[in-house]
């Protein structure tokens, strides 16, 4: 198993798109900031943003928004910390959207390439190789989430001309509720796109979960079940992806063990179906 | 001899399509089985159970002596190459195997280094395997299949679409596989002549079912020129030849009787027999190339 992850982790940091994905992160995050500075500089504007953060923390519900929408939740007045810049990214999807395209990539290089033959027989259980896909993923949010968080610093000093990391409590708590989310996504699509085994196809629906392309469902199934059971039900509340944009700045244990419980759901729903299918398909 | 890979009913079903119909095929240790048939006979489906990269639907492997669930855990001793090489193309030949190495747990200095020379690729440096010309790709197919040193060779149509310099190259270093290391080597094609002068010992696939196993002499044997004589009662036969100083030949059922020798003397030994009251059916000098032998036997030149 272990030199299962070393292979993975070896496989990882030789690929171009692992450098890649992180360049255009990166360069995503500094014009943001850039964005972000502007809107700083225009006080109507960061008043909408604060409002609109207030009233989605105060009604304790979440307005999904379709696409990456990159609000900051800057008092008026106030200058924007790292917090600041790095909750309006994570909760505005833009880490997600470029930790999703990694892990189809990723998961499906060995299949697309034909070197799983070299060593899908010689697995002494075939699940390893997906247990540690899953771990090397992993990986790759924890480097995905503290290069972003450092070069947020780097971008804030450079671009805003100051320095403030804001309440690092509440940030530290965010970054690792926010990490184990991301994971839990990554695996997710991890185990879509192996079970798809289709780079497109998995790219396609990686990117519109990512985005919540599909609220449109969602509220139809809500409706569905509000109509049908009589109980006000949301189903982003179940759902990584809305667990990730709801997550509060100043979030509650309640927040944290609830964001906690809907990850371990979905790490272990995605790696028991696609272990049983992975166990059970021929390696073509 | 001991038989390091051995089949039982091996089975695999598609929907409606039988691709590998209760095969039982056996390949001794420190041979070099050449797994014969036409393209879409079932070879490659067949390989890939026996390195367990496809599940059977029926039958049972044996490798080394492990069955059913103990098969996994000496699966590390078999190498494959299947289906053409699996590599990552934008990564050089080097870090292709450190990535296989990694999996096996292989830390020592110079092993990949070993491996290339050992396929003659120990000069491509930095190049790119997206750049590797076929032959190339082939060989370093068959490198990373030697990593972890495996007993077991599983080749599957190394030679396809190979010049004629590549298939050399290929042949040569499968040869000094046996000869050097002992390894037993398990390889398909559908170019006869080209495992011919290889292979020690033969399987002959058609539609999944395996039609004749055979070792190189008997298949040199059945290919080589002889008089093949019918006749009612092959046993009486034997002392009338005998008696004619004849030593080479065989006796192959009750009707049929195989002589290597003399091939000149048909005409004396009809007669010999005719006069011990044997009724001789049929005398004819034959000879068969490997080609058509094998044409023959899996019903004709179509598709072949």
């Amino acid at each position: 198993m272990l030199n299962m992850i070393r292979m993975d982790f070896y496989r990882m940091i030789k690929t171009k798109s692992f450098y890649m994905v992180l360049l255009v992160f990166l360069v995503m995050t500094a014009i943001s900031t850039v964005l972000c500075k502007t809107e700083l500089e225009d006080a109507k504007i960061q008043q909408s943003n604060y409002e609109s953060t207030l009233e989605q923390a105060d009604t304790q519900t979440q307005t999904t928004n379709v696409g990456i929408s990159v609000i900051l939740p800057t008092k008026p007045g106030e200058k924007a910390s790292v917090y600041d810049m790095f909750y309006a990214n994570v909760q505005g999807k833009e880490v997600a959207l470029f930790l999703v395209i990694f892990a189809v990539m990723f998961s499906l290089a060995d299949f697309k390439s034909g070197f799983i033959k070299n060593i899908g027989g010689q697995a002494r259980k075939r699940f390893y190789l997906i247990a540690s896909k899953t771990i090397v993923l992993t990986m790759f949010t924890v480097i995905l989430f503290v290069l972003f968080l450092f070069f947020q610093a780097l971008c804030n000093q450079v671009i805003l001309g100051y320095l403030k990391w804001g309440d690092t409590g509440d940030l530290l708590t965010y970054l690792g509720t926010e990490l184990v989310l991301h994971a839990a996504f990554a695996i997710f699509i991890m185990a879509l796109s192996i079970i798809i085994q289709s780079n497109a196809a998995s790219m396609i629906l990686a990117i519109a979960l990512s985005i919540d392309l599909a609220v449109i469902l969602y509220s139809m199934f809500d409706r569905f079940v509000q109509k049908y059971a009589d109980v006000d039900f949301h189903i982003m509340d179940y759902l990584v992806t809305g667990k990730i944009s709801a997550l509060p700045m100043a979030a509650q244990t309640s927040d944290i063990q609830s964001a906690l419980l809907v990850s371990a759901a979905f790490i272990v729903g995605s790696l028991a179906v696609c272990g049983i299918v992975f166990q059970k398909r021929d390696m073509n | 001899m001991e038989e390091l890979l051995r089949t039982y009913g091996l089975t695999k079903q598609f929907g409606k399509h039988r691709a590998v119909d209760h095969v039982d095929l056996h390949v001794n240790r420190g041979a070099i089985y050449g797994f014969i048939g036409r393209n879409g006979a079932g070879k490659t489906t067949f390989l890939r159970m026996v390195c367990g990269l496809a599940a059977p639907t029926e039958g049972e492997i044996e490798i080394f002596g492990a069955r059913g669930k103990e098969l996994q855990k000496i699966r590390s001793r078999i190498g494959c190459l299947i289906e053409g090489p699996g590599l990552y193309g934008n990564m050089t030949a080097k870090e292709n195997m450190e990535i296989k190495c990694r999996f096996c747990g292989i830390k020592r200095p110079g092993y990949i280094e070993e491996l290339l020379d050992m396929v003659g690729l120990s000069d491509v440096g930095k190049k790119k395997t997206k750049k590797f010309s076929l032959g190339m790709k082939q060989r370093l197919g068959i490198a990373m299949a030697l990593i972890g040193e495996p007993d077991l060779l599983v080749l599957d149509e190394p030679i396809n679409g190979l010049d004629p310099q590549g298939i050399a190259e290929v042949r040569d270093i499968i040869l000094r596989l046996n000869r050097e290391r002992n390894m037993t080597i398990l390889i398909s094609s559908h170019i006869l002549e080209e495992l011919s002068k290889i292979s020690t010992d033969y399987g002959i696939i058609h539609h999944g079912c395996l039609l004749q196993e055979l070792t190189r002499e008997e298949l040199m044997e059945k290919c080589s020129d002889r008089i093949e004589i019918t006749l009612n009662q092959a046993k009486a036969a034997v002392p009338v030849l005998d008696g004619l100083g004849i030593k080479n030949y065989r006796v192959v059922d009750r009707d049929h009787i195989h002589i290597f020798e003399r091939l000149d003397e048909s005409g004396q030994i009809n007669m010999e027999l005719t006069k011990a009251g044997i009724t001789v059916t049929e005398i004819a000098k034959t000879s068969e190339e490997l080609e058509s032998y094998f044409l023959n036997l899996t019903g004709g030149a179509r598709h072949a």
